[in-house]
Formats: structure tokens, sequence, C-alpha cells
């Protein structure tokens, strides 16, 4: 037996334009549940990820989302810079929010990007640094040394003790990224003081980092990091906080708060976000001093409200870079966006030699 | 020029054609169109001063002649791990061949970055091959097998094995075995019945299997950057570096525009010695039947 295509007879075409003359008449009712929807607004937002996103998720977006019935926040990851700066280019904005890096932001980079509406949120309640014209202060991180206690008899202390191969034999790791510190760590371990790091004297760094080349490996994720630290690949590691103290729950490991480098996150609302106002609410609360100091409950990562410090929670106390703030060095990413791509080269030509 | 034209009418005409329409339509969507705006994203205001800096700088010339020198060590490694494995599955049957299927595609299905990320505990100083070495007394200090291009060509080759496997398994199946006796029964020794008769009717695996895991080494980023030391950069990190880090797109772009020449052309050397072994085992075949 054949089949026979089934084709669109006359009739049948008229009865489904009869079909679309009945919806015609209930579209009344369609506008009424529009006018409705328009008061709910759905909140994108892009963030890191992981347990990062889930401690943000508990501490900032989950009390936000019940405490305002009419915002949905779509939660998105991973972030980076570049999918924003495509986006703002391509004029096909999705995100209201975005968590980015300290390098992030400033100086040419606020073309991609709205400024942060003070009329809304006080300034004044930041630590000085954290409330630019283009970006919010989320978080405050480090990027500090953490060693093992059962491979080394006394605990480094500070970046010269990192290049110090006799008092501190063994592997060490780094993050193997220009601005990620390194080039910092040689130079004052080489006696230079933070406040004449720049500009970087990137061969007196090389030349520093010579001296443990043959004991230094590098880390590309942070994953990577924690492996090496708890399977003793490395006794000492320049590494994320957060992730020093998610390798010490696997192993017996210090951390040093003698120097250490601020990698904090921020937040921005790229340029021609769809629900600005709405992003700007939301900035509000997530940097309130309750939901930053909820958030160290989840993670060491300190508040950059002055009005969480004295309410962040015990639980990470020891590891939150902002108990520890005296020690803290700034990197001065303003000089190394402009230098990075040219250090950058000497770098891998470094590494590759 | 009007012979063209009129084959072209033709063509619009065939309705078979039309059944290729929407393959061209999304190729020109999703693969051309996103081409044409990186090679013009490379090129800032008509500029060619990214690719000059890729000719300029020893380092980037460096990491491309890393890339292909991994790319080629991995394709070799696993053509020769391939072979034999696609001719035991080619032979097997039943409850083997499903084992040896499965031992092929299961490792496929787990992410490569946790597979990367697994070799990396193994292979380390500290990991339980050489802590097992270590124990049965057979090496006093760790081997270096992770941080240089031992750990590199392990993880990679791991990760390609099946795009080896697969194309000469699927040749060697529609072999006519019959042709191996023939050419026995004709006073061939194994070795010259393998080289003369089996050997090149899988070629056409044999290359395809050589373009798949040449091409996609190229392109390899967590892998290197898990397994590989310092040494062992190959130019997708230095891609996802300028994208990624620096925001320079049009480097980033020139960088991807870079590699996508320097594989068409391999690909088009690899298209030219299969033609011209193709003509030169024309005859043999021909032969054979």
């Amino acid at each position: 037996m054949r089949y026979q295509v089934p084709s669109i007879t006359r009739r049948s075409f008229m009865r489904q334009m009869a079909a679309g003359t009945g919806s015609a008449a209930l579209s009344p009712m369609v506008a009424v549940s529009r006018a409705y929807a328009a008061e709910q607004v759905t909140l994108t937002l892009c963030s890191y990820g992981g347990v990062y996103q889930e401690s943000q998720d508990k501490a900032y977006f989950k009390p936000y989302q019940d405490a305002h019935p009419n915002i949905k926040i779509l939660q998105e990851s991973p972030q980076s810079n570049a999918k924003l700066v495509a986006m703002v280019e391509s004029g096909n904005v999705t995100w209201d929010l975005a968590v980015t890096s300290s390098d992030f932001g400033m100086g040419d980079d606020t073309k991609w990007l709205e400024p942060i509406d003070y009329s809304i949120i006080d300034k004044a309640q930041f630590t000085e640094g954290f409330a630019d014209t283009h970006r919010l202060g989320s978080d405050v991180e480090s990027m500090l040394m953490a060693y093992r206690k059962d491979k080394l008899k006394e605990g480094p202390e500070k970046f010269a003790d990192f290049f110090d191969v006799r008092r501190f034999p063994g592997t060490r790791l780094a993050y193997k990224n220009v601005h990620g510190g390194i080039f910092e760590a040689a130079l004052m371990a080489d006696g230079v003081s933070p406040s004449q790091l720049y500009p970087i004297d990137v061969k007196r760094a090389l030349k520093k980092l010579d001296t443990i080349k043959n004991q230094l490996i590098w880390w590309d994720t942070g994953a990577q990091s924690v492996q090496y630290m708890v399977s003793g690949e490395a006794v000492i590691g320049l590494l994320w906080n957060g992730r020093a103290v998610s390798a010490a729950e696997g192993a017996p490991i210090g951390l040093a708060w003698g120097e250490w480098f601020h990698t904090d996150a921020y937040w921005v609302v790229p340029k021609g976000a769809p629900h600005k106002q709405a992003a700007m609410e939301a900035l509000k609360y997530f940097t309130s001093p309750d939901a930053q100091a909820r958030f160290t409950s989840y993670l060491p990562y300190g508040p950059t409200n002055k009005l969480a410090l004295s309410k962040v929670s015990d639980k990470y106390r020891f590891a939150l870079p902002t108990e520890h703030e005296a020690t803290g060095i700034r990197i001065d990413y303003t000089w190394w966006n402009k230098n990075r791509r040219e250090v950058d080269q000497m770098f891998k030509a470094w590494l590759l030699g | 020029m009007v012979q063209a034209l009129k084959g072209l009418t033709e063509r619009l005409r065939n309705p078979q054609f039309w059944l290729l329409a929407p393959s061209i339509l999304a190729l020109l969507c999703f693969f051309v169109y996103p081409l044409v705006y990186i090679v013009g994203r490379s090129l800032p205001g008509g500029s060619l001063k990214y690719y000059a800096e890729i000719l300029e700088t020893p380092v980037y010339l460096k990491v491309v002649g890393q890339t292909f020198q991994t790319s080629l060590l991995v394709s070799a490694i696993c053509l020769i791990l391939a072979y034999p494995y696609a001719f035991a599955m080619s032979r097997a049957r039943g409850v083997m061949l499903v084992l040896l299927s499965i031992a092929l595609l299961l490792p496929f299905w787990v992410s490569f970055l946790l597979r990367s990320f697994s070799w990396m505990i193994l292979l380390q100083d500290s990991g339980p091959i050489n802590k097992l070495l270590i124990r049965l007394g057979l090496i006093t200090s760790p081997l270096p097998l992770i941080r240089n291009t031992i750990g590199v060509t392990i993880g990679m080759s791991h990760i390609l094995l099946p795009y080896a496997v697969l194309p000469i398994y699927s040749v060697m199946r529609r072999i006519d075995l019959s042709l191996i006796d023939a050419a026995s029964i004709s006073g061939a020794r194994p070795v010259r019945t393998f080289w003369r008769v089996y050997f090149p009717l899988t070629l056409p695996g044999v290359y395809a299997a050589i373009v798949l895991c040449f091409t996609l080494a190229l392109g390899f980023y967590i892998t290197p950057a898990l397994l590989g030391g310092p040494r062992n950069t190959l130019i997708a990190q230095l891609i996802a570096d300028q994208i990624g880090d620096q925001l320079n797109f049009a480097a980033g772009s020139a960088m991807a525009v870079v590699l996508l020449i320097l594989t068409a052309t391999s690909f088009g050397v690899l298209g030219l010695l299969q033609l011209a072994s193709r003509q030169r085992e024309a005859p043999t075949e021909v032969a054979a039947k």
C-alpha cells in the first residue's frame, strides 16, 4: 500500500484560517497577562560558577529573590571578560550584571561598562578602592603563600622565603600568568619595597626567577593548584586563598600572611544591560553589610563593605584577607593593562627558554 | 565560463541539489560567516600588524613549531597504537568485539578535561605510578612523566586514540580477506602479503586517521596546560591568552587565522600524498582483483 503525502487542500486551508481568526479574538486576554508580566523582572547575571557561585546564590541571590517576588535571577557561568566585551561590541547584551577580576573595569575598559549608580549605593560604606566609577567591589580575595607544614621545619613569611631554597627546600608552585603576582613577588624578594614595584623591572624579576627556575612548577587552573599542594608535589605555592583553604582540608597546609597580593572580585554592569536600574538595586543588596557578612560563612573571601567587617563569620576568619589587611599589597593593574602585552612576550620567552 | 554557468543552472534545477540547501545554509551561517568575521577582526583598520607581529616574535614562531611537532608526534603514536587495535577489532566477533569497542569508546564519553586531570594525578612525581616504582625499588627518584613532552604526548594520545582507531577499523572491516588467501596461495610470505596487499588496502583509513588526529591535535588547549611544562605551550594557549586575558581580539584572531592556514595547508599536503599513493597503488589493486 502506498501512502499519500498530505497536501494542503483549499478546505483545510480555510479551516486553519478560521482557527486563526478565533485566536485573534482571544488576544485581549493575552495582552492582560503581558501587562502583568511587565512588573516581573528577570535579571541575568554571570559569575565564576562552581562553589563560588553557589555561595553567592546562598548569600545574595536566593535571599534577594525571596524578598522581591517580582525579581527572578537567571544565573550563567563561567564569566569571561572577553565574552562581556564581545556582547557589548556586537550590541547583543544579555547580562545585567557580571562578576569580574581586579584587572578589568578601569581605564579603557570603562567603555564597555555602565557607571555604577551611587545615588542608590552609598559610596562611603566601601573600603577605599572598591567603589570605582564603573565597578563595585564584591569580595576581597588574595594570592598568598601556602606551605606544607609536614615538609618544612618552619613556615615561610615573606616572598623572600619563596626564593630561599636553602631554608625552604623543595618544589615551588606559582600561577602561570604574567600579572598573577609572580613578578611582584620576585622583585620584593629581591629587596624592592611595595611602593617602588612599578614600573616593573622585568629583567631584574626574571633574573630573580632564574634562581629558582629548576624548583618552580606552574599552575594554570585553580583545581591544579590544589592538587599539587595536596599531593605534596610542591612544598610552597602561591595560590588563591580560597584554593589554599580547600587544599588545607586535604593535607597539613599552612597559610603565610606576612605578604600577600589582592586579587579581588568586582561587580560590573555591561554597557547596554537590559535592566540597568534593577541591576543597580540588586547590587545595592548584594554589597550590603548583611549579605557580604553572610558570604563569609561559605567562603574565605572578605567583605568590601566596611560595615560588614565586624559581622564576618568565624568559620574562615583565619583565612579572610580582610583580617590581614595591613600586609596586603595591591597589584597595579592600570600599569599591567598598559604593559601586559610586551611583558607577557618576555615572560613567555623566558618560560620557553 | 558559459559552460560553467550552464552547469550551475542545471544543478539548481536538480531537486536533489536542493536537499543540500539546509546544510549549505547552516555552513554559511555558522562557519563561513564567523570565519569571515574573524579574518576581518584580525585586520584592524586593514592593517597586517598582528600577522607581522607573529612573524617577528620568536616566541610565537617557537610555539607554532612546537604545536606542529607535538601534533606530528601524537598522530604518529596514535597511528602505531591504533593500527593493531583496529586490526584486532576487525577480526574479533561477539563478546570480544563488544569488549574492544567498550574499552575504546568508554573513555571517549568522559570529558577530556577530567581525563587530562586524572593523568596529571597519575603521572606527577608524587603520583601512584612513581610511588609504586619507587616502592618496588625500580627507581630511586621519580621519573619525569609530567610537565614535559612525555606527559603531553600521553594525555593527547589517550584522548585522540579513538579518532585513529575508528576510521582504520571501518576500512579494515570491508577488506575482502580472500585477497590475503590469494596472496599466500600465490606464494607470498606473511610480511610480503601484509605490505603488498593488506596495508595498501587500509591506506584510506590510515590517511583519515592521520588527518583527524593531526588537525584535532593542532587545537589542543587544556591537556598541554595540565600535563605539559612551560616549554610545551601550544598555539591554542596563546590564542586563549590573547582573547581571554589580554582582550586583544585582533591579535587572537590573527593567530587563529594562522592556525587555520597551517591546518588547511597540512590537509592539502596530506590530500596530495593520498592522491599520489592512490595513483601508485591503482595497478596493484587491479592486479589483486
